[in-house]
């Protein structure tokens, strides 16, 4: 690969890959969260009932 | 034609247990055809004989470049599906490619002015084509952050369907602002009548770019779905099917 272009050509692909990945995990984390923010929720309510 | 299975598919607990089974084989073949596509674009492909390897960034900057587009038109239709017929999954599907799109806009941006500086000796000219997509960025923030400004969420995704119906008028202007007005980008390679009778590319070089945006578009859609489901989730916590879901996990 001609050394001109190298720099230039590897930080896009480097800036995509990055992305791809954000793309691909961001959803996945922010699922993780939810889910244990719902469960959280779902037992706090249980006990409330359980002391009504 | 039986269409009750695409009826059923409008209701969110039939659509989520769609997107669980499709989202992994999406998100694997999407990141196959992307890492062949960058190994042939980066390693197979002959040097351009006018730009010589700097051309390679083709391979990432035309799928993104396109995808931004095609994702600004994708909201703009599943905006009017949920402004008429305030169908759930069209509103959730609104808000849930914004951050994509937004995403490969920038990857676009940035890629485009890293392409730019050893072509044309600068990062940045205030052309039509590299202004419109910025515009176009500047859209995606707005749908977000239009997102973000409403507590109520059904309200939030209407007001993000409008603003994603009114500025779809700057996809055609991105897409032929190299027609319209004299710019330094090149016209297009790929999405033209001549291209398509011609191809302006060689087929060593036009295959990876092939693969290269199915990859793109594939990795869209698994995204899109993780997304939607993440919203979903949200939306409907308290529904029954929800709380089946938390309790199987």
């Amino acid at each position: 690969m001609d050394p001109r272009y190298a720099v230039f050509i590897w930080s896009c692909y480097g800036l995509t890959a990055v992305v791809i990945a954000w793309n691909l995990l961001a959803p996945r984390r922010a699922r993780n969260e939810l889910r244990q923010r719902l469960s959280d929720r779902a037992d706090e309510d249980a006990e409330r009932s359980d002391e009504v | 034609m039986n269409w009750t299975w695409f009826h059923r598919l409008g209701s969110p607990p039939s659509f989520f247990r769609f997107a669980e089974a499709l989202a992994p084989w999406l998100t694997a073949l999407s990141l196959l055809l992307i890492a062949v596509a960058c190994y042939a674009g980066l390693f197979v492909a002959p040097p351009d004989y006018q730009q010589g390897d700097a051309f390679r960034i083709i391979y990432v900057h035309v799928p993104t470049a396109a995808i931004s587009l095609s994702i600004y038109v994708l909201m703009a239709l599943v905006g009017a599906v949920a402004l008429i017929w305030r169908m759930k999954l069209a509103e959730v599907a609104v808000v849930a490619a914004a951050p994509i799109g937004a995403s490969f806009t920038a990857v676009a941006l940035v890629t485009g002015m890293l392409w730019g500086k050893p072509m044309w000796g600068a990062y940045w000219v205030w052309d039509a084509r590299l202004t419109s997509e910025l515009v176009l960025f500047f859209l995606y923030l707005g749908v977000i952050a239009l997102n973000s400004a409403f507590n109520d969420p059904r309200a939030a995704a209407r007001a993000c369907a409008w603003l994603a119906l009114v500025g779809v008028v700057n996809v055609p202007i991105v897409k032929y602002s190299v027609e319209w007005w004299n710019s330094l980008h090149q016209g297009a390679t790929l999405l033209s009548v001549e291209a398509i009778q011609k191809p302006k590319m060689s087929a060593d070089m036009l295959w990876p770019l092939l693969m290269s945006l199915a990859g793109f578009y594939l990795l869209f859609g698994a995204a899109l779905l993780r997304r939607m489901q993440n919203l979903l989730l949200e939306r409907e916590r308290r529904a029954r099917w929800v709380r089946d879901w938390l309790e199987a996990r």
